[in-house]
Parts: structure tokens; C-alpha cells; sequence
């Protein structure tokens, strides 16, 4: 990870993803509050078309960095391209991005509507997109009500249909379960996936990891304003997967240990079984290579690593 | 900032908004009323001597009325101002900020708005003060024909335009 903001580089980064540019690519971003660095130099590339989880605890810098992409806080260093403008030039990339930052605010006095079309008229939507997002969370009913009468659900999902209005080619939602209940979790990862099958992509801050794990296919893992981790979900979860080899007679089991060290792998020996470190498809490879050595008598079972377990082993190792 | 002109123009449905010029043209009107009343029921005093003097002439009615020019100038900077801190206390200035990036274009469309509206807040209640006290003198047999003469007229339309647009610049200034 470098933090040069090198216009060179941008471009291979570009050309990592067939055909478009990233979404968002940021290179060494940093903000600071007086002391306190709430942004350390984060470099991160979120390809178009993708759902991507920004996870991380509580002050690792999610929102700061949310702030600073819309244009929000100016940062103290480093630079950003979105949608392949740079952040410097909010104009040119806001009318194409939605956003949703932590609790959504309202003027609780006016409807639901107005709320909307005060910023249908700001950015210069036709009105009739507002009846159409209002359609979309299912608020028409309430529509004409002031907003200070709706629950935190109905809330989250005005903001939902707030940060929807442009049409966005990307969206950028703060923490967008909260307040919902379940069955609105599940309409809102329903239309998560149908704003990816338009091509969209979406930037989703969160700290359910269990709900991003469901729908994300690109992570990023922020810690202390710096990322721990940036690339396909997939990628962090095979990464940490095991497979779990159980077997009556200890010998086979020092076979196995044997075998899986040879390729290169971790073994951790565990009451009575072994726990082996490495991408699940080697499985085959391993009872193929075990049955060679004479371990015919064991059982392979695979572990799929969930990404709260990954994220807090990412977590420790940062603090060893 | 057009843009941002329309769309602050459809925030003054909030009762706050309405709250402020209700309260402009209550207290307007009443301490004209008050004066009215003191100088018809023959009170005396130093402050008064001027307003006495001014009474029977075309500038009675807007001297009257303006008694309580500070008071709309004041109303209207608090109607301002509390407009522009609660977008940033409420947090919906930065909504208005990813939609409008452009910090001037965003503030000058909305000072325009807000600036629009205090005017006519001010010019509806001098009409309203100036209505009520035409009214109390007709009932009260008092000859309003100075007041309404061409010249009376033209003295009011044209410190009426003054308040409401001194009322704006001072909001504008600060």
C-alpha cells in the first residue's frame, strides 16, 4: 500500500477491472482532527458494479470517510477519484451519487413529500421521480404526513428513498439497517441486489457483519482509519476457511499432519482431530494424497470461517 | 442557485415560518393600536409631543404603524438566523450540501428565498397594522382624510418599501 497519489497507478488500478473504471479508488486519504487521525492514510479501490461492505468497530473512521467522499470534510491529505472524478470536483460526481449518512435528518414539520421535493428541486429531479422512489420503500401511504409522526423504520426507509432520488450510479448508505426490523432487512437486501442487476454499485457501511456477509461480494475493513483489508469478500473468506480432519487412530492423523505441512499449510492439532489452514478446494487433494500414504480411515469436514471470526483474526493479528 | 431558490421557497410551509410573521404582525399591530390609543385619549408626555404633532398629518398613519419598525427588523433576523442554524443543528444542511456542492450557489439561492420571504412578511404586516388602524379611527369618528389623501398614500407606500427592505439589508448583513 502506497500513499503517493500517483496519477500512473490510478489508471493500472483501472485496468485491474475489465472495462470500467472503479467506483471509488482512494490513495493514502487522510483526515485529521486536530491530534486525532480519523483517516490514516486509507487506500482502497471499489469496483463499479459491485456491493461493497466498509466494516469496522465503532471509530474506525467509516463515517469520516463517508464525509469525506461526499465532499463533506475536505481532506488533510491524500486524493480519491469517484465514478472517475476527483474528489476535489464534488459537482461533477454528486448528481450521480445517492447517499444515506448515519441517521437520516428530515425538516420534521413538513411531509414526507416535501421532505423529498426540497431536494428534487435542489438537484433538479423531475417530480415525478419523488412519487417513484416514495413507491419504491413503500411510504406513499404516508406520504402527506409531517415526517416527525413516522416510526425510525419508516425514517431510515425516507432516507433510503432520499439517497435513491438522482437514479444514482452509486449509492453510499451509512449503517442502513438501523432501526429497520427484520422483514425490512430482507427488502432491503432485495433491493440492494436489484440496484447491482442495474449495474449499479452500491457502498455500504455496517457493523451487522453477519447481514453484510449476505449480500456483499466486495469488503473493505477499516481499523483505526487505515485499511485492513480490501478485495473480494470471497478472497477474506477462503482465506481463513479450515478444513477439520478427524480419524480413529492417531498415526493417520500425523499422516495428514504431515501431508498438509509438505503443502504449506498450518496444521493445529485439536483434541483428538486436526484444524488445517487452507483454501476448502484442498480437500480432494488432501484424501487423495492421504489415501496414497495409507490414511484411508479418516473424515474431512470443512469449516467455512463466518466474517465476524475473520474480521476479529484480522483484528488480533493487527494488535500483535 | 435558482435550484436552491425553489427549493427553499417550499420549506416556508413549516409552522416555525408561519409562527415568526404571525408573531411580526401581532406585535405590530398591537403597539400601533397602542399608540393610536394613547394619543386619542388625550395622553401627554415628551415622547409623545412629536407623535401628537404628527397625528392629523399624512405621515400620521405610518408614524403610527412604524412605532414598531425596530421590533419587525428584529423579528425578522431572528426568522433568518434560526432558519440557517437549525439546517446545521437539524443536520439537513449536509442533505442540501450532496445535492448543491457549491457552497455559494446554495446560501445566495437561499438568502434570496429567505430574504423574499422577510419582506413580505414585513409588507403584510404594515398593510395589516395600517388596515386595523384606519379601522379604529373610522370607528372612533377620527378624520383619516389626511391619511389617505395622494399624499399620505405615497408617504406610507414609501417607508413601508423602506422598513421591509431595511429589514432584509439587516438580515443580509450579518
Amino acid at each position: 500500500m502506497t500513499s503517493s497519489p500517483d496519477p500512473s497507478q490510478t489508471e493500472l488500478a483501472a485496468d485491474n477491472v475489465p472495462g470500467r473504471t472503479p467506483a471509488i479508488e482512494t490513495h493514502g486519504l487522510s483526515k485529521h482532527f486536530g491530534q486525532r487521525k480519523a483517516v490514516d492514510g486509507l487506500t482502497m479501490s471499489i469496483p463499479a458494479g459491485t456491493i461493497a461492505g466498509f466494516v469496522g468497530p465503532n471509530g474506525a473512521g467509516k463515517t469520516t470517510t463517508i464525509r469525506l467522499l461526499l465532499g463533506l470534510v475536505r481532506p488533510s491529505a491524500g486524493s480519491a477519484t469517484i465514478l472517475g472524478q476527483l474528489l476535489t470536483h464534488p459537482e461533477r460526481y454528486l448528481p450521480c451519487v445517492g447517499a444515506l449518512i448515519e441517521a437520516p435528518t428530515f425538516y420534521p414539520s413538513l411531509s414526507g413529500r416535501t421532505n423529498l421535493e426540497v431536494l428534487a428541486h435542489l438537484g433538479d429531479y423531475p417530480r415525478s421521480r419523488v412519487s417513484q422512489v416514495l413507491e419504491l420503500v413503500e411510504l406513499s401511504d404516508r406520504a402527506k404526513d409531517p415526517v416527525r409522526t413516522y416510526s425510525q423504520g419508516m425514517k431510515q426507509r425516507l432516507g433510503v428513498a432520499m439517497a435513491l432520488l438522482p437514479d444514482p450510479d452509486l449509492l453510499i448508505l451509512d449503517e442502513p439497517a438501523n432501526g429497520l426490523d427484520p422483514l425490512g432487512i430482507i427488502q432491503m437486501r432485495d433491493l440492494l441486489r436489484r440496484l447491482r442487476e442495474q449495474g449499479k454499485t452500491v457502498f455500504l457501511s455496517s457493523h451487522l457483519l453477519g447481514e453484510l456477509e449476505q449480500v456483499t461480494d466486495w469488503l473493505v475493513m477499516l481499523h483505526q482509519g487505515k485499511a485492513l483489508f480490501s478485495g473480494p469478500a470471497r478472497e477474506l473468506l477462503d482465506r481463513r476457511s479450515e478444513l477439520v480432519v478427524e480419524a480413529e487412530e492417531a498415526t493417520q492423523l500425523d499422516l495428514v499432519a504431515r501431508i498438509a505441512r509438505e503443502a504449506g499449510y498450518t496444521v493445529t492439532p485439536d483434541n483428538g482431530s486436526l484444524r488445517i489452514a487452507c483454501p476448502l478446494d484442498f480437500s480432494s487433494e488432501l484424501n487423495r494424497r492421504a489415501r496414497e500414504a495409507g490414511a484411508t480411515h479418516i473424515v474431512i469436514r470443512t469449516k467455512e470461517a463466518s466474517l465476524e471470526e475473520r474480521f476479529l483474526a484480522l483484528l488480533k493479528g493487527e494488535h500483535e | 442557485m435558482m435550484r436552491a431558490f425553489r427549493s427553499e421557497l417550499l420549506k416556508f410551509r413549516r409552522w416555525s415560518v408561519l409562527a415568526g410573521s404571525g408573531v411580526m404582525i401581532l406585535a405590530t399591530a398591537f403597539i400601533a393600536y397602542l399608540t393610536f390609543h394613547q394619543i386619542t385619549s388625550g395622553a401627554t408626555g415628551p415622547e409623545l409631543t412629536p407623535l401628537i404633532q404628527a397625528f392629523p398629518t399624512p405621515q400620521g398613519l405610518i408614524t403610527v404603524v412604524g412605532q414598531a419598525r425596530s421590533l419587525i427588523i428584529v423579528i425578522a433576523l431572528i426568522m433568518v438566523t434560526s432558519n440557517i442554524a437549525a439546517e446545521w443543528s437539524q443536520g439537513t444542511l449536509r442533505n442540501l450540501l450532496v445535492r448543491e456542492p457549491r457552497r455559494l450557489r446554495l446560501l445566495s439561492g437561499k438568502m434570496l428565498a429567505l430574504l423574499l420571504g422577510v419582506s413580505i412578511s414585513a409588507t403584510l404586516t404594515l398593510a395589516i397594522s395600517a388596515a386595523l388602524i384606519l379601522a379604529a379611527a373610522h370607528a372612533q369618528g377620527i378624520s383619516t382624510a389626511a391619511w389617505t389623501s395622494s399624499e399620505g398614500m405615497r408617504t406610507f407606500l414609501s417607508s413601508a418599501m423602506r422598513c421591509s427592505v431595511s429589514s432584509a439589508s439587516v438580515c443580509w448583513e450579518c
